[in-house]
């Protein structure tokens, strides 16, 4: 059993508690318009060139020691509160390699966390149910009339699977993350209906951000046309934090 | 010279620069024969620029004349100052040591009474103080902060007037311990005193503007191994931060018992980016050092010399005298041997040890030949050099040791891995073919030299194969030191940083790790593009510092303004578990490339600046184009780890 990933990254800070490794999926099952990550949509390996002229890959399999290696390295600075973060790309789409890993992780003590954009079966979120001590969940288009053709994915299904997740696993452990993209998720019609599911689900906390433009490097070395979207300004950040607070009764924090 | 050399660094052209210079030309006077250094204390001229609480006053212009090196990198200990007046340090007997050391001690009371009479005539705030605290310096111990402050002061300045450089500030949060002072008195007191210190900052920078060795050692352990800090500790990086200057700068001793409040508030300090604290890790310094030979109550009281290299404290030992540089044995093998017959990787690396055996016996034959400067007034406040009535410059202290330090151990490490897989292991070329590419610095090699470059680099990984590569390396540096005693009867010791990263870069050779001629070698102990900071710190811990390896290992890291700010706990987390795990030093520049950038294009807008040299802070703006370069590259390649 494998897992696919396009990096590793050690010493990660902004996804979950601590001091975190952060493993990054490669395959996607959503096609976000501005996705930072693109290395990570295709489940492929992908051969590309760099500017110095060298030829590398996005994309490496790994067995479940040896990503279960480099996770312990930093054992001694994940502390009580760090850990591993499993992100992409979509992590669920690899479920079963990461359910093996997070078990062993579990065993030394160490906390794992899921990034997650829920469109993946839900039997996969139930493989990881006993391992996860935290999960981020994002909150992207969820006005039903344009959520399918922007990401190019069922909405039905992530609704199906946030209900599954708000039963499974208790609301402490729950933080929805809402990328704030123009004309995409930044529509009042949007907003509106986030801040309805935050109300009913009632999530631990909720962090709103504008997404960035740094990957535009990245799309051009997989000949991938590149969209960039106007920066959501902190004013707006903040007009939005203050609706959803108000409207849902949650906590909800502006990060950048 | 040296003054013209000085003045030209922040004069705006070097005719102003003379012109400064020449203006007082008159008086200008090295003083050289016998008691030169009475004279120059009988001649100093003193002013009052600045002084408001205390007097502080160095005559730039007249000086001693130095035939030999005169020591430096010292800290005379404070404490036995404070609680003795300067008359304790008159000798009994005829001997030759007795009478130099009276002679300059009478100097000295003389130059105290005119600095007393100067202070009366003059218009400063706390003159009537200033002059009791100056008669009362003879025979009476100080009383108050305010007091033992100023006698500090006068200390040092007689120091820096007998031509001393680098003149260290030792524990002074240990040494005025017992003095107690209401807070906001406490806090103006010592804005003043390290505001004066900083008083003749071009003057006293010494191979650039900012090293000053002007070093405050905070923290740590009593001589009984205890651990130490009190209400000074946190209020003197407290002024020096909020003073926003880089000289002095602040050493921090930590070990395992702090509590984890005195972790956070070193990591707020660190996010200020004045460039202190360095930390300094008592647990396993104090260890090494006893291992060595050091006393542990001396261990215990260790201070460093003018960056981060351990001395114990009360002793003249010089740490830096020369760097070691671990790329020279490739020069020696390219030179000495018939490259063609180096079939494997085990012959090189024999060779290499065989070279750089050689290269130490010639350092050491250095060593043997430096002459220090008779230095009567450190001898004067060492024990056992008045124990001994033997000078400290000819071996009069405790500890009589050398430090030498190192540069390039990175890229010769890169370079050998280089070698391996290229020529051992893939066989592309044959060592000779390697070589000659090196040599003529990539020209028509270009491709060779992108190989080499854009390998996977070894060092700052943690991998367990690397860092006993490192470790066997400078195992073999310790044992090829181990039978030298220098001349003083001290042995030597060694560590993984040095000044010298650029300053012993210029025109130096190509190396296998694509580094271009003249290019700068790697800083201390830090890492490339892509290394994570818990993998550097894991790769630091497991190198070994036992033995003789001991004399300054700093890791030196750059990190994101608001990464560090964002991210407090994190930090703390960082730094302590690394330092529990077996990081001996570690030091920061809190910056982002794009703010250096624009300082280096506009450097009007960017006045106070500061940033982390080898071991001391410097205003960005007054650093040379060669290090502002290498600073914004390094803190480009720490940032394309978190993109």
């Amino acid at each position: 059993m494998k897992l696919r990933l396009t990096s590793i990254q050690r010493f990660s800070v902004h996804d979950g508690p601590g001091i975190r490794t952060t493993l990054f999926a490669k395959g996607c099952s959503i096609r976000c318009p501005w996705c930072a990550n693109p290395e990570n949509l295709s489940h492929e390996i992908q051969k590309y060139c760099t500017e110095s002229g060298v030829w590398k890959q996005y994309g490496e399999d790994y067995s479940i020691e040896q990503v279960f290696d480099i996770c312990m390295k930093d054992k001694n600075f994940y502390g009580a509160d760090g850990g591993i973060t499993a992100s992409g790309g979509e992590a669920l789409l690899q479920a079963k390699p990461l359910a093996e890993l997070f078990k062993r992780l579990k065993e030394e003590q160490i906390g794992c966390c899921l990034e997650t954009s829920l469109y993946a079966p839900e039997k996969n979120l139930e493989l990881l149910r006993n391992y996860l001590d935290y999960i981020y969940v994002d909150m992207k288009v969820l006005d039903e009339e344009r959520a399918d053709d922007i990401l190019n994915a069922p909405l039905q299904l992530y609704e199906k699977n946030l209900k599954y997740l708000f039963s499974a696993f208790p609301r402490e452990k729950i933080c929805i993350r809402i990328p704030l993209v123009d004309e995409m998720t930044f529509t009042e019609k949007n907003i509106n209906v986030i801040s309805e599911h935050l109300k009913n689900f009632q999530p631990s906390k909720c962090e709103i951000f504008s997404v960035h433009n740094l990957g535009s490097a990245k799309y051009a070395t997989l000949n991938l046309a590149y969209h960039k979207f106007r920066k959501i300004t902190e004013e707006e950040l903040l007009k939005v934090k203050g609706y959803l607070q108000k409207q849902s009764g949650n906590t909800c924090f502006v990060i950048h | 010279m040296i003054l013209f050399y000085k003045e030209n660094r922040v004069a705006k052209t070097p005719v102003d620069a003379l012109k400064r210079v020449l203006s007082h030309f008159r008086e200008i006077k090295v003083y050289g024969g016998s008691c030169s250094r009475e004279k120059v204390l009988e001649k100093a001229r003193f002013d009052a620029d600045g002084c408001h609480t205390f007097i502080y006053t160095w005559d730039v212009y007249k000086t001693v004349k130095i035939r030999g090196r005169i020591l430096g990198n010292c800290t005379i200990d404070y404490r036995k100052i404070l609680n003795c007046g300067l008359s304790h340090y008159y000798m009994d007997g005829e001997d030759e040591f007795a009478k130099t050391n009276n002679s300059l001690l009478d100097a000295i009371l003389t130059y105290v009474g005119r600095l007393a009479d100067f202070v009366r005539e003059s218009e400063i705030a706390n003159r009537d103080n200033i002059v009791s605290y100056l008669v009362r310096f003879k025979d009476e111990p100080a009383q108050n902060l305010e007091e033992a402050l100023q006698r500090i002061l006068v200390i040092n300045q007689i120091q820096w007037q007998m031509g001393h450089i680098l003149v260290g500030l030792g524990r002074l949060d240990y040494c005025l311990d017992g003095y107690v002072e209401e807070e906001t008195k406490a806090k103006r007191l010592l804005t003043e005193f390290f505001s004066l210190l900083h008083k003749y900052y071009t003057i006293k920078s010494n191979a650039l503007m900012g090293d000053t060795g002007q070093i405050v050692i905070l923290g740590g352990r009593t001589e009984e191994g205890e651990c130490f800090t009190n209400n000074y500790t946190q209020l003197m990086i407290e002024t020096i931060q909020e003073l926003q200057i880089p000289d002095p700068k602040v050493l921090l001793r930590v070990n395992r018992d702090m509590e984890d409040a005195a972790w956070t508030d070193i990591i707020h300090v660190m996010s200020s980016n004045t460039g202190s604290p360095l930390i300094s890790n008592d647990d396993e310094i104090i260890e090494h050092m006893v291992s060595f030979g050091y006393e542990r109550e001396d261990a215990n009281n260790y201070i460093t010399s003018a960056c981060w290299e351990p001395i114990a404290g009360n002793c003249y030992e010089q740490n830096n005298i020369i760097s070691l540089n671990y790329l020279e044995p490739f020069e020696r093998i390219s030179k000495r041997h018939d490259l063609q017959k180096i079939d494997t990787f085990d012959r090189l690396m024999k060779l290499y040890y065989e070279e750089l055996k050689g290269y130490i016996e010639s350092i050491t034959g250095y060593l043997d030949t430096l002459k220090w400067e008779k230095d009567p007034l450190y001898s004067m406040f060492d024990e056992n050099a008045r124990r001994c009535r033997r000078d400290v410059s000819t071996g009069g202290s405790k500890y009589n040791n050398y430090g030498i330090l190192t540069v390039a151990m990175a890229n010769a490490v890169n370079s050998l891995n280089n070698i391996r897989e290229l020529v051992f292991e893939k066989k592309l070329y044959t060592y000779e073919e390697l070589d000659s590419c090196r040599r003529a610095n990539f020209k028509n090699h270009e491709a060779e030299y992108l190989l080499l470059k854009n390998a996977d680099k070894k060092w700052g990984h943690d991998e367990d194969e690397v860092c006993s590569f490192v470790n066997q390396i400078t195992e073999k540096t310790q044992i090829f030191l181990d039978a030298y005693e220098n001349p003083l009867g001290g042995g030597v010791k060694f560590g993984l940083s040095s000044p010298h990263y650029i300053m012993n870069s210029v025109d130096y050779p190509a190396s296998f790790d694509g580094r271009r001629k003249g290019e700068p070698f790697s800083v201390h102990i830090s890492s490339g593009e892509g290394i994570a900071y818990t993998e550097l710190m894991n790769f630091a811990s497991k190198l070994d510092y036992s033995g003789k390896r001991f004399n300054g290992n700093v890791v030196d890291f750059m990190v994101m303004p608001a990464l560090v700010k964002q991210n407090i706990a994190q930090f703390v987390q960082l730094i302590k578990v690394s330092l529990l795990q077996g990081c001996c030093q570690l030091q920061a520049n809190v910056i982002d490339a794009a703010t250096l950038i624009l300082a280096k294009n506009n450097p009007n807008d960017f006045p106070n600046l500061i940033v982390r040299v080898w071991g001391f802070n410097a205003y960005f703006n007054e650093l040379p184009e060669e290090y502002k370069d290498y600073l914004i590259e390094r803190a480009r390649q720490n940032e394309a780890a978190f993109n």
